[in-house]
């Protein structure tokens, strides 16, 4: 009995504890998610902004190596101390129109670094990719290998003014793949037909990238934790670190975070920002343990709320159940003596009654009110008796042979002082003579209670008839009167415990569990005890189930 | 504009070249320019060294020594760790307590990732860079290209043909983040060659790669030294400081100017074009009361008896660190012949031939290294045992001290290939051909005892 509120406080905590949980399991996975996206879209930023650095890098190149040496009329002399001089120029190759080397020209003695050169870029003269970057050739659509970017007018080369073909003149970068990588060959169409490619010094423009990324800081001086947690780098087309920055060591092989292409004219390169796995998981970690902290907090409080709660339920049905047992042990001291109170009253009333006829009969008239009320005492006390017994679910039916009609009589017998006093008729139609098997007891106290209410709520209808009628097995009883009824959104909650029609102090006395005792005890019975629609007062019906004597057993 | 100088220059430089070609002021650089043969054999082919020797001046005592502009790029890399960051913390302090406030001075020291300890600044405040050097804590790994780029970076700040301008760059071993040939080191060495930048190499330990260290230091023009042992750490920055606070002279372009039907073979020791009839070379610093050389091989035509010939016209121009001024020298060198083999030898000169034998030599043993690198070990000591007699008869013959030396050096060599030794031998190989070739007189100096 007591299983069931157990497991709905059990529920009262879990419920919550569970819904919160799964809230929070939730809310830590978009949290990491929000998190690593927020972390992608800051060094996304940051990635992007040295890729511009490095794009402004090549173009200020592009423009000392414009000035430097793209003005100048070149010759082999000339390109020989330019070289000698230039830091960043490691050979200068020029091309005429077709493609055929112009300089370093094979058929004049050449020095030895002309002569590697010239081997080295054997595929780069044959597959006349400059001549096709220069835009010289014309089926260039098949592989467009312009990877440069072409100058616009506004910083076009003075040279061009003097022919008057604005768009004569171009430059732009080439990208050479030999030997240890790539090299970089800034070409310039020229308006005399040539190209002339200016073939860096990779050492060197590698190392004047690298000098203008950002250094790793000293960590006393840095204040911004996510810089000090990260590592940038700078990688070349097969995935080698060129350079790198940042005060996290990332272990080997780990993958970046988010990773940028390198703009024209490094474009096979790429920037990578890598963040040590620790620094989003462990931030994430935080707010689980916040969050698990929350629920915990939240469960404990419910916790205790509900042991709070479940003591005080607990000691209150204890204390309901003391209480209905000392009622009932009460009513049932109650009922000895108020038994010999009647047996010795009903004697008195037989000695009196010849008395009566001499004298006056006053003293018998007094005697029967000492009857009556305590006939409705007995009343009082067996009903909350059943009451009790009920409520311990411990009524026993005792069938024996008995006449329903016998038992009206019997109930009748006993109100009739009190209904004659009152003014109500009694009308009796009675059609069940026959001997049943039946809880007289039971019969008795359905009826009893029935008749009661007339007596205590309809009087004002001055009649009360009873029918009785047998039908096979079972036999109906209808008592009704012409009282003021019941109101018909009344009509199931009467038969609840401790309910009345009317609570007001004035009305008529009453405990409220008689129509409930009674139903259960018709219910007990095999039947029901039911209100019937009536245009006058109230009509109830007592369906039992009555086994004819020689039948049922 | 500057072709034309260089015209004009030449014509001067015919006026004054007879008197200046071995007279040497005291403000001024010696040049001499000499034949190995001043008479060589009529009537046949047959080639001869010319030498360019280049001496540099003894800086006047009243004057102030030469302000510099170094950086210093150490590495800290996790290997490292122990006695070997001390002794470098420690040379490196003891070298910027002998700068002063002219001088400029940057630290960056790296490890997979570089950090510029100190920018360049004028050295004001020697206590606060040698605080920071002191913290170095070593952890990582070795990103040697990038650490040398951001040295020019800091050097490059107060860039000056009136200053040195010197990376000393140490490392203990391989550069493996970043580009790591050889080749790239010695792209980025030439490149800063042209700005009148040098690096000096100091390899530690046994765990570098020479080959890298030695491009870098020879394209630039600076020194390389291989230090076995940490304690000689401090001897060694000593000596590279003595050099670059002793320079006379930077920025030294020599244009030999070979005479028509005479070819230039090849120029020994030192990186070279030779386009045609012109050979240009040139060299970063010329130290102070120190000779540098160029030797180039030449080929002499068949030639009748008592020709004299026209071998080659030399002129210099170099930065003078004293007057801060660009000077110019010149010089040339003829042949005479003769049928007689006594007049041709007793007019050998011994000190270009000295010269072109130990260069010559240099080159034969750079090849012994090259094939013990293919595992030709027998090759390889053949080689060197035959250039030990080379040079052991030219040793007797012009009773040269410095070829006897050279020879033992060879015999030493050839019992160091086998696999046990060839880490380390390899090592002093490099740093002996290097020695040689660029006439270096940084030296292995005295270990402490500790050391030992």
């Amino acid at each position: 009995m007591r299983a069931k509120p157990l497991i709905l406080l059990l529920l009262i905590v879990c419920l919550p504890v569970v819904g919160l949980a799964w809230l929070a399991v939730r809310v830590a996975r978009d949290d990491k998610a929000a998190l690593q996206q927020r972390f992608e879209e800051v060094f996304m930023v940051q990635l992007r902004d040295i890729d511009g650095n490095i794009s402004r890098h090549f173009e200020s190149l592009a423009t000392q190596l414009r000035l430097t040496v793209g003005l100048v009329e070149l010759n082999a002399d000339r390109i020989r101390i330019l070289i000698r001089e230039h830091p960043h120029v490691r050979q200068i190759i020029v091309l005429d129109r077709t493609g055929v080397v112009l300089h370093p020209d094979p058929s004049q003695p050449l020095n030895s670094s002309e002569r590697d050169f010239l081997s080295e870029a054997q595929e780069l003269i044959r597959d006349r990719d400059l001549i096709r970057a220069a835009g010289l050739v014309a089926e260039n659509a098949s592989g467009n290998r312009q990877l440069g970017n072409t100058i616009s007018e506004s910083s076009r080369s003075p040279l061009a003014g003097k022919s008057g073909h604005t768009e004569d003149t171009v430059e732009g970068w080439h990208t050479w793949y030999w030997g240890r990588g790539v090299h970089l060959i800034f070409w310039q169409r020229r308006t005399d037909g040539t190209v002339v490619g200016i073939v860096l010094e990779r050492g060197r423009w590698m190392a004047d990238l690298i000098a203008g990324l950002p250094e790793t800081v000293d960590s006393k001086y840095q204040n911004v934790p996510v810089a000090a947690m990260s590592r940038f780098r700078l990688v070349d087309s097969m995935g080698n670190s060129m350079y790198e920055w940042g005060r996290f060591e990332p272990p080997h092989e780990s993958a970046p975070l988010v990773e940028q292409a390198v703009s024209s004219p490094l474009n096979s390169w790429r920037l990578q920002a890598l963040v040590p796995n620790s620094l989003l998981a462990g931030v994430s970690r935080g707010t689980a343990f916040q969050l698990a902290s929350g629920i915990g907090a939240v469960a404990g409080a419910l916790a205790v709320l509900v042991v709070v709660f479940w003591r005080e339920y607990s000691r209150e049905i204890q204390q309901a159940a003391q209480r209905v047992s000392f009622v009932n042990q009460v009513s049932h001291e109650l009922k000895t003596p108020l038994t010999n109170i009647r047996m010795y009253a009903d004697l008195l009333a037989e000695d009196l009654e010849g008395l009566d006829e001499a004298g006056n009969g006053r003293p018998a008239d007094r005697l029967r009110v000492i009857v009556s009320e305590s006939q409705r005492l007995t009343r009082l006390i067996s009903n909350v008796l059943t009451f009790g017994r009920q409520q311990r679910e411990a009524v026993v039916l005792r069938l024996q042979p008995a006449s329903i009609d016998e038992i009206v009589r019997r109930v009748v017998e006993q109100f009739a002082p009190t209904f004659e006093r009152l003014g109500v008729r009694m009308e009796l139609e009675l059609a069940a003579e026959s001997l049943v098997l039946v809880d007289d007891d039971a019969v008795e106290q359905i009826l009893v209670n029935l008749v009661s209410n007339v007596e205590k709520y309809a009087a004002t209808g001055g009649v009360l008839r009873i029918a009785t009628s047998v039908g096979g097995s079972r036999t109906k009883i209808s008592v009704s009167d012409a009282g003021p009824g019941i109101p018909s959104t009344m009509c199931d909650a009467v038969f609840e415990p401790f309910v009345r029609v009317s609570s007001r102090l004035e009305d008529a006395a009453g405990t409220g569990i008689g129509l409930s005792i009674a139903r259960d005890l018709a219910r007990v019975h095999g039947g029901d005890l039911s209100l019937l629609e009536s245009t006058v007062g109230a009509s109830f019906c007592v369906d039992l189930s009555t086994p004819e004597v020689g039948s049922a057993t | 504009m500057r072709w034309i100088s260089r015209t004009l220059a030449a014509v001067v430089a015919v006026t004054v070249s007879v008197s200046v070609s071995t007279v040497s002021y005291a403000s001024q650089v010696g040049l001499s320019v000499a034949m190995s043969n001043p008479i060589l054999k009529s009537d046949q082919q047959q080639t001869a060294f010319l030498k360019v020797g280049l001496s540099g001046f003894k800086m006047p005592a009243a004057n102030r020594r030469v302000p510099v502009n170094v950086a210093l790029v150490l590495d800290k890399s996790g290997s490292m760790n122990g006695r070997k960051i001390e002794e470098a913390r420690q040379a490196a302090i003891q070298a910027i307590r002998r700068l002063d406030a002219n001088d400029i001075v940057s630290v960056i020291v790296y490890d997979s990732t570089v950090e510029v300890l100190v920018p360049a600044t004028k050295l004001t405040d020697k206590d606060a860079v040698c605080r920071k050097i002191a913290s170095v804590q070593p952890g990582g790994r070795t990103a040697l290209f990038a650490g040398v780029s951001k040295g020019a970076a800091e050097i490059r700040k107060f860039l000056d043909s009136e200053r040195v301008n010197r990376i000393v760059l140490l490392s203990d071993g391989l550069a493996n983040i970043g580009p790591s040939a050889p080749s790239e080191l010695g792209s980025l060495g030439s490149s800063f060659k042209k700005e009148g930048i040098s690096v000096t190499t100091m390899g530690l330990g046994l765990d570098y790669n020479e080959d890298l260290m030695v491009h870098l230091a020879s394209h630039s023009g600076g020194n390389h030294v291989f230090i076995e042992d940490e304690t000689q750490l401090a001897g060694f920055f000593k000596q590279e400081f003595d050099t670059v606070l002793s320079v006379v002279a930077q920025e030294v372009a020599i244009t030999i100017d070979v005479a028509k039907g005479i070819r230039p073979v090849r120029v020994m020791g030192n990186q070279a074009e030779i386009n045609g009839q012109q050979v240009v070379t040139s060299l970063a610093q010329l130290y102070s009361e120190q000779e540098k050389f160029v030797v180039l091989e030449v080929e002499v035509p068949a030639s009748p008896e008592g020709n004299v010939r026209d071998v080659a016209q030399v002129s210099v121009d170099y930065d003078n660190m004293l007057t801060h001024r660009t000077d110019r020298l010149s010089g040339k060198a003829s042949v005479n012949f003769s049928s007689s083999d006594a007049v041709v030898s007793s007019n050998l000169n011994a000190e270009v031939l000295e010269a072109g034998v130990l260069l010559f030599a240099n080159e034969r043993n750079k090849l012994a290294t090259v094939l013990r690198d293919k595992g030709d070990i027998d090759a390889a000591r053949r080689l060197l045992l035959s250039n030990a007699d080379y040079l052991k008869k030219y040793a007797v013959e012009l009773n040269s001290r410095e070829l006897g030396l050279a020879c033992e050096l060879n015999g030493a060599q050839s019992k160091n290939l086998d696999a046990a030794d060839w880490q380390r031998g390899r090592k002093l190989m490099r740093f002996g051909q290097y020695q040689t070739d660029t006439q270096q007189i940084l030296q292995v100096p005295e270990s402490k005892p500790s050391g030992q």
